[in-house]
């Protein structure tokens, strides 16, 4: 047998996975417009119930009844009904957040419900996974690799026939592009999208069984790293195509497993390839696919029956309610900052500096997000870049961290740009998985080399020295963050406040409409992008400076989706909403230090957090920035009423006025 | 135009009679649809002010008003695509507010939205079938969704020949009669269109309104919406005409050709 088929041959099972993946992903595209990133999650529920209950003496069968047959699809069904269905109609930026919110928290509330411990060796559903079956010539042929190429060839042949060639595909298909029109021609569009999900949930459960023996030990995180390749695998079908899904999947894993075999066995070009081949693949797909320009975003011809849009919360503010609230910040600043210098113990001290450098990159989000409604998955890897550029710089050539961090800063603008070029033309889902699979890339095969974050030892990178002033002191490394924190805050302000966030407000609200007027739509997201990726590469070098020592394993690239998440849920609109989100998501992980790991913070937060984010398209200021308006006007009101004084007009609210849209007579003749 | 004002002629004396209590839901009472004082909102935005009207069973009443009055949002609440806010709309004797879309389309009201109403992204068979699939059967004039189909295209050729292909790529016009070919192949109880001629070649309007007038003599119930207020007077045997989200004029056609053009000034051409 030649050579190049013996190192093709592991890559059908490898890439029957991928094909799995992508189908289940292009299932729910098309049937709702949603790319379900939660995909993995399910996933990985799914696997964990299984192992679960074969670990508790469950016959095999009866284990795939309940974690494939009931709880994937009731899953799929849970989020068709308390989420997806109700959000048919928002942007493809909220239809994302939403699903990465649900990527968030559905593995740690499964950590919650069955305990985090370590789970080894995964069962596997049919056959013997290490067992050799029989040789295909002189390759040996494995349980794992009959039962995956069986399962997921007669799963997919059954979902392309439903798909392709019947009516309840047809209706599908329908709903997609409007579910309004549907209705019109008689049919529960609702029932429809429910069946999509439901089909869609079964999928993914089943894709997760069949994938948990692959690996030694069941990890959320495995699950989330072959999403990638199931994204790319997609890609090849347009994320449109089933059957191009399937046969991208298969080629994705076999070309993958030759290159693999002729690459030096051991070295990280080899070892990340898995991690590396999708991102080529879907850059090279999104450059040359025309058609994956189609959103679903504007395509319903009955999107006119919605209402518009409430207006913003920012620009419902009266002069009071901005006074008070201004006192009342810039009172809370400077006890915060006094009381940091004087009697604030030190570890905490460390923990709200944590907390500073954290908005720095948060507000990278939300200048990208909040202000031109684009999506990047890889802004953890940005601040990477930022971090090792300026610990090589300080180690190789002596350079103060400070002008290091400005030079890191530069170069992650430079991988912006990038990756923004090719893949921003293409909208916000492209950008999202384009920085996605960017970081899984950047994580697994640069990353780990010596001149750049040097595996798992990491790097050290010193205190930044101003002249005779040393930053050593955690005091005073509190303060140099909380003035580049300052300094980053007004760069983002004024950038609101100018030219350029005028074009964004109008981008935002309606691409055509900007370029129409004149706005050089794509340089003028292209250089957002580099900006907001220049300052994540700051915050990243400022964290490195404060911890003194990182590795790649501080940048990975699921941490880019827990920012994500968290400033959303903060607040992605406004520069407060960052700062509240950094500093309160480390200050909630300190405090909830001391409950045991399975209620840590570092899982309970996620699950608030993630949650907190499906709730963005309603809440397009962020859920605390939302609650927070909330109460201000409550305690206004309140204030108003002991006062005696009755509310100014300016301090009503429109939202309860009713606006007619007709100017009609005061009476009728 | 006899035929029209012997219809109007009927309805009038319909009306004219009183009748006896509990007939509102029979199938011979007079008005197939009524809205009683029906109010209705976009968000903060009010479109709709105490708007009543009826449309009596087989007649075609015109719908007009100048941009902006409420047409397509009084389309929008008989098909419940927007919500009632208060009021009522009873359709055959029932109380269909608040029902979902598409249980109201099943009671047999077809709404031809305005704008592009197809599926871009299904091929033009594809979008009849997926309209046909509920209305063909032993009661309905096709028994099978193959023979909707046949007639269908036997009505516009131009279908026919670009059955496999897109119907995103269609042209503007072609748009509209695929959307018109879903419809009056099998003729609904009330059909509701919006500003059909809009984008249409005038040859394809005069067809268009050929077929309506068929359908219309063949049973079918009609609330014409048209900016071209000369073609829905032709078929119409009633106006309503709208004003800023209010009903300023319900009555028969004869007495309103010249109030309308007061109503609207707008050039006929
Ligand atoms: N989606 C919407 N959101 C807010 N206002 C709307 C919306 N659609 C229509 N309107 C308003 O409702 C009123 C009636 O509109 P419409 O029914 O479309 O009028 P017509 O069809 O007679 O031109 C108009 O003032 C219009 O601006
Ligand atoms: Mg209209």
């Amino acid at each position: 047998m030649p050579q190049i088929v013996v190192y093709g041959l592991p890559g059908i099972p490898l890439g029957c996975i991928f094909a799995l993946i992508a189908v289940g992903l292009v299932l729910a595209y098309t049937t709702s417009g949603v790319f379900n990133l939660a995909f993995g999650a399910e996933a990985y529920a799914a696997a964990l119930l299984f192992y679960v209950a074969v670990h508790a003496g469950w016959p095999k069968w009866a284990a795939f009844v309940v974690s494939v047959v009931l709880f994937g699809p009731a899953l799929g069904l849970a989020m068709d009904r308390y989420l997806f269905r109700h959000i048919r109609t928002a942007s493809t930026l909220a239809k994302l957040i939403a699903s990465l919110g649900l990527l968030i928290a559905i593995p740690r509330l499964t950590e919650v419900i069955f305990g985090n411990a370590v789970r080894m060796a995964p069962p596997s559903l049919i056959l013997n996974p290490n067992h050799i079956y029989f040789h295909l010539g002189s390759y040996a042929v494995s349980g794992i690799e009959i039962s995956t190429v069986g399962v997921t060839t007669a799963a997919l042949i059954v979902l392309i026939g439903l798909f392709g060639f019947t009516q309840l595909g047809l209706r599908m298909r329908a709903v997609v592009e409007s579910p309004r029109m549907v209705q019109l021609t008689g049919i529960n569009a609702d029932r429809v999208s429910m069946v999509a999900w439901v089909i869609s949930g079964a999928f993914a459960s089943l894709a997760g069984v069949l994938l948990a023996p692959l690996y030694a030990q069941l990890l959320d995180y495995n699950f989330t790293g072959l999403l990638v390749s199931g994204i790319a695998a997609a890609a090849i079908g347009g994320f449109t195509s089933l059957p191009l899904a399937f046969a991208g999947g298969i080629g994705l894993g076999v070309i993958q497993e030759i290159l693999g075999g002729y690459l030096p066995s051991g070295s990280i070009l080899s070892s990340g390839l898995q991690d590396a081949f999708p991102f080529l693949v879907l850059v090279v797909m999104l450059v040359a696919l025309p058609s994956l320009k189609r959103e679903h975003e504007t395509n319903d011809p009955l999107a006119s029956c919605d209402p518009p849009p409430p207006p913003l919360a920012s620009t419902l503010r009266n002069q009071s309610f901005d006074r008070w609230t201004r006192y009342a910040s810039w009172t809370i600043l400077f006890i915060f900052v006094l009381s940091v210098v004087t009697w604030i113990p030190g570890n905490w001290v460390f923990t709200l500096s944590q907390g500073m450098v954290f908005s720095i990159i948060f507000l990278s989000i939300t200048l990208l997000t909040g202000m031109s409604g684009q999506l990047s998955l890889a802004q953890a890897t940005f601040a990477g870049v930022g971090a090792f550029a300026a610990g090589q710089l300080a180690d190789h050539f002596g350079l103060s961290v400070i002008a290091g961090m400005f030079v890191g800063g530069l170069l992650a603008a430079a991988v912006g740009i990038i990756v923004a070029i090719p893949t921003l033309r293409m909208g916000t889902l492209a950008l999202a998985l384009g920085t996605f699979a960017l970081a899984l890339l950047v994580g697994s095969v640069v990353f780990p080399y010596s001149w750049a974050g040097n595996g798992n030892s990491g790097i050290s990178v010193p205190r930044p020295l101003i002249g005779p002033v040393s930053f050593q002191d955690d005091r005073a490394f509190f303060l140099l963050s909380l003035v580049i924190l300052v300094l980053c805050s007004l760069v983002i302000i004024m950038i609101r406040r100018g030219m350029v966030g005028r074009s964004l407000l109008a981008l935002r609200s309606s691409e055509v409409a900007a370029s129409t007027i004149g706005i050089d739509v794509r340089r003028l997201k292209i250089m957002v992008f580099a900006l907001s990726s220049g300052i994540a590469g700051i915050g990243g070098a400022l964290f490195a400076s404060l911890q003194q020592s990182v590795s790649p394993a501080d940048f990975s690239y699921d941490l880019s989706l827990l920012f994500v998440v968290v400033v959303v849920t903060a607040g992605v609109r406004t520069v407060e909403g960052a700062i509240e989100a950094g500093i309160g998501y480390y200050l909630l992980l300190q405090i909830m230090d001391f409950l045991p790991a399975r209620y840590s913070g570092g899982v309970i937060l996620p699950i608030l957090f993630g949650l907190g984010a499906l709730s963005y398209a309603r809440h397009p200021e962020g859920l605390v920035e939302f609650q927070k308006r909330v109460w201000t006007e409550r305690l206004l009101r309140l204030r108003d009423r002991l006062g005696g004084t009755p509310s100014t007009p300016d301090s009503d609210l429109p939202d309860e006025v009713v606006i007619p849209a007709v100017h009609h007579p005061p009476a009728t003749g | 135009m006899n035929g029209a004002i012997a219809r109007a002629n009927q309805v009038t004396d319909q009306s004219f009679q009183s009748l006896p209590p509990g007939s509102q839901g029979s199938p011979h009472s007079s008005a197939l649809l009524e809205l009683d004082h029906v109010n209705a909102s976009y968000g903060p935005y009010k479109a709709l002010f105490d708007v009543s009207f009826k449309v009596p069973e087989g007649s075609a009443v015109a719908l007009l008003g100048t941009n902006g009055a409420g047409k397509s949002t009084v389309a929008r609440v008989i098909s419940g695509l927007v919500p009632v806010e208060s009021g009522s709309v009873v359709f055959g004797g029932r109380e269909i507010t608040g029902l979902p879309v598409w249980k109201i389309a099943r009671a047999g009201v077809a709404h031809a939205p305005e704008g592009r109403s197809i599926f871009a992204s299904l091929t033009v068979e594809e979008n009849l079938m997926l309209g046909f699939a509920l209305r063909v059967g032993e009661s309905s004039p096709s028994k099978s969704v193959k023979e909707a189909l046949e007639k269908a295209y036997a009505a516009f050729p131009r279908l026919g020949e670009r059955r496999r292909q897109l119907a995103g790529t269609l042209s503007g016009g072609e748009q509209r009669m695929l959307s018109l070919a879903g419809i009056l192949t099998i003729p609904p109880k009330l059909l509701i269109v919006d500003e059909l001629s809009l984008g249409l070649a005038p040859v394809v309007v005069d067809e268009v309104f050929d077929t309506l007038e068929r359908i219309l003599e063949e049973g079918t119930t009609m609330l014409v919406i048209e900016q071209h207020i000369g073609r829905a007077l032709e078929i119409a045997d009633s106006v309503v005409v709208l004003s800023k989200g209010r009903v300023v004029h319900d009555g028969p056609v004869r007495d309103l050709e010249e109030i309308v053009q007061e109503i609207m000034p707008r050039p006929e051409e």
